[in-house]
């Protein structure tokens, strides 16, 4: 038996189907315990009252980890390596956010080339999560099998693929960040140590065949068989006039919403659902849900796509902007490319930055940043007091934001799919809601799905 | 700090693998590999990998990208980095072909007592009722059995794992910080899976 076998604890009829009668309406209850092959654990309920769709919940019943409360008091300078700790998948990005927040309150100017190396390591991130989701954790979805494990045993060389794909990003995390999981070299101002030019010139020919693997991975992947399901987007991502959305940019929306980083907490507001330990964020400016991740940077920046992913997502005849959740896995691909080769870019031009950090004097001070997680827009805000210790920290995850979209789209998508059985149905869901790449233990933090149909 | 046993690797017959981090109960899989190393043994390799996925770097190293160099810059053959030699990053051993061994040694969240030691020779389901620290999903049990889907296991494949309880201690100061005995247990259990590892390589 496989991990997802194990995972996968559909429970017994009394709880996972469930035909009640009650003043003339029928309530017919489907429980699948746990949707695998995402990060953390959660649970999904849909009920059905008279056949008819009722309400979908995305629960998240992971511990709260109270990661901002942890922060309090602690000298600012150990942000970016407590905070990595909210993630094993994508702690860069934590990094990332954390020090352009502090780096923004304190009036810190890092310079080009430590910008460019922050760049390099977000690229080797979006490489190891990106490659571990597609190949791994999402293809099989599209090819008719359980799991990465029985899809291996058929398709040995596009999982070997995968693994390759992933293994040239992690070395060079690991390069940069010092170890592959949970990086120890990001510091406020720059790096603790910069690599040498010579030293990452050696992963050149890695990267380059890297780029190749994935480049045939994204034609393969774009010939996955893709339900027929569109949703309306309000897409939200990063944009920055020269770059691809990573670390610097406007907040820029699908509906012309452009704001920086300061205005973010009076247009995304979080709340609080009965049903989950992770909070949910709308718009409050127009109670809309939003989407965050690969199709939203993709959607909104295609354009800024480096020369080859450009040149591929065309090939492909990606249309955009897409409405279709299930080719999150064709952007998260194109993403893989683009970060390939940005990465060769980078290399090529790069000079070992001399001091790898700049200096700063702490003191009294707010600021925010946002950068692009792997999965989306991570906003990160700290207020900073006199001795340089954190007053105050608010951070709200990708997955966070990205929950009340895949309860909306949930709620499109189950009216279509009422008349299948209870098992199909729940794996139909189960596989929507992988569109996402959920990373459930960032968001507070396994995925369980229940459903309750009413006849 | 553990040896670097490089010199070797095109004669690695066995590799032995700790899984884990340098921080809580979660390091006593690193600690083994790191002790091991200590006893400079011929033709085995110790190596430490932050999370079970990282054995399918390890194990495919020579199916992997590109020319591998060692820190010199000199071209060792084809493979790619693939977990840190306890401590430094491997460049250049070869993966374990079909007549070598694979030991993999791993904090597990058991029933107890805390330090108990336990064997398992891959394939065996009973690994999959582990509770080892993984991410994504990508549990000990899936990372072997992906592997030995795609070819990349040796013909022998043993799991050590090291009984931390049902509660594991992940603070970041070390195992039991205020719990003498916890830590002491662990402390025991490590020397004497390394005892145990070094007989087994000494009948080999």
């Amino acid at each position: 038996m496989n991990r997802d076998d194990l995972n996968r604890d559909v429970t017994n009829a009394d709880d996972s189907h469930r035909d009640d009668v009650q003043g003339g309406v029928t309530t017919r209850s489907i429980r699948v315990e746990n949707l695998t092959r995402v990060e953390g654990e959660g649970g999904l309920d849909i009920r059905l009252r008279s056949g008819a769709l009722d309400d979908v919940k995305l629960n998240i019943f992971e511990s709260p980890r109270f990661f901002e409360a942890m922060l309090r008091g602690r000298p600012l300078e150990e942000t970016p390596d407590i905070t990595a700790r909210i993630c094993g998948i994508c702690p860069v990005a934590y990094q990332m956010s954390s020090v352009h927040a502090l780096e923004r309150a304190l009036g810190v100017d890092a310079g080009e080339e430590i910008r460019r190396l922050r760049r390099l390591l977000y690229c080797a991130e979006w490489i190891e999560s990106h490659a571990l989701h597609v190949h791994l954790l999402h293809a099989p979805d599209f090819l008719g099998y359980p799991g990465s494990l029985e899809m291996s045993r058929d398709l040995p060389e596009e999982v070997t693929r995968g693994l390759q794909i992933r293994k040239a990003g992690n070395a060079l995390l690991e390069l940069i960040g010092g170890r592959a999981v949970h990086p120890i070299n990001v510091a406020v101002g720059g790096f603790y140590k910069a690599p040498g030019r010579e030293t990452l010139r050696r992963l050149v020919p890695d990267l380059q065949a890297g780029l190749r693997l994935a480049i045939d991975a994204t034609r393969w992947v774009a010939g996955f068989d893709f339900p027929d399901f569109e949703q309306t987007y309000d897409t939200v991502c990063l944009v920055h006039p020269d770059e691809y959305p990573m670390c610097e940019g406007r907040i820029e929306a699908s509906d012309g919403l452009s704001i920086t980083s300061d205005e973010f907490e009076s247009v995304f507001v979080e709340r609080q659902v009965e049903h989950s330990t992770a909070m949910q964020s709308i718009r409050s400016d127009t109670g809309a849900t939003y989407l965050l991740g690969p199709l939203a940077r993709i959607n909104g920046c295609r354009d800024r796509l480096m020369p080859a992913a450009r040149r591929l997502a065309d090939e492909i005849g990606l249309q955009t902007p897409c409405r279709n959740p299930y080719q999150m896995i064709v952007a998260r691909s194109l993403e893989i490319v683009h970060a390939y080769e940005e990465s060769l870019q980078i290399i090529a031009g790069y000079h070992q930055p001399k001091p790898s950090r700049v200096e700063y004097r702490p003191h009294a001070a707010a600021g925010s940043a946002v950068t692009e997680a792997p999965r989306g827009m991570l906003y990160h805000r700290y207020r900073i007091d006199e001795g340089g210790a954190i007053g105050e920290a608010n951070i709200i995850p990708p997955t966070s934001q990205n929950q009340s979209q895949i309860e909306r789209d949930l709620r499109s998508f189950l009216p279509g799919i009422l008349e299948m059985d209870d098992d199909e149905l729940a794996k139909r869901c189960e596989k929507l809601v992988r569109c996402y790449d959920p990373c459930i233990s960032c968001s507070t933090h396994f995925l369980k799905v229940r459903i309750d149909r009413g006849g | 700090m553990a040896r670097d046993t490089t010199e070797t690797a095109g004669e690695v017959a066995t590799r032995i693998v700790g899984v884990g981090s340098p921080h809580g109960d979660d390091r006593v899989g690193w600690a083994v590999a790191s002790r091991f190393a200590a006893v400079r043994f011929p033709r085995v390799q110790a190596v430490t990998i932050a999370s079970p996925i990282g054995l399918l770097d390890l194990l495919g190293e020579d199916r992997l990208l590109g020319d591998v160099r060692d820190r010199a810059g000199a071209v060792r053959g084809k493979g790619h980095s693939g977990g840190n030699l306890c401590g430094e990053t491997v460049r250049g051993g070869n993966a374990c072909g079909a007549g070598d061994r694979l030991i993999v040694c791993d904090a597990f969240a058991g029933e107890g007592p805390v330090g108990r030691l336990q064997r398992w020779d891959w394939p065996d389901s009973a690994i999959e009722s582990v509770r080892s620290f993984g991410t994504h999903d990508v549990s000990l049990a899936t990372a072997l059995e992906l592997a030995g889907n795609l070819g990349l296991l040796p013909s022998s494949v043993i799991v050590w794992g090291i009984d931390v309880g049902p509660s594991p201690r992940l603070d970041p100061f070390g195992s039991g910080v205020g719990e003498p005995s916890r830590a002491a247990a662990l402390e025991s259990a490590v020397g004497r899976l390394v005892r145990r590892l070094v007989q087994e390589v000494n009948g080999a």
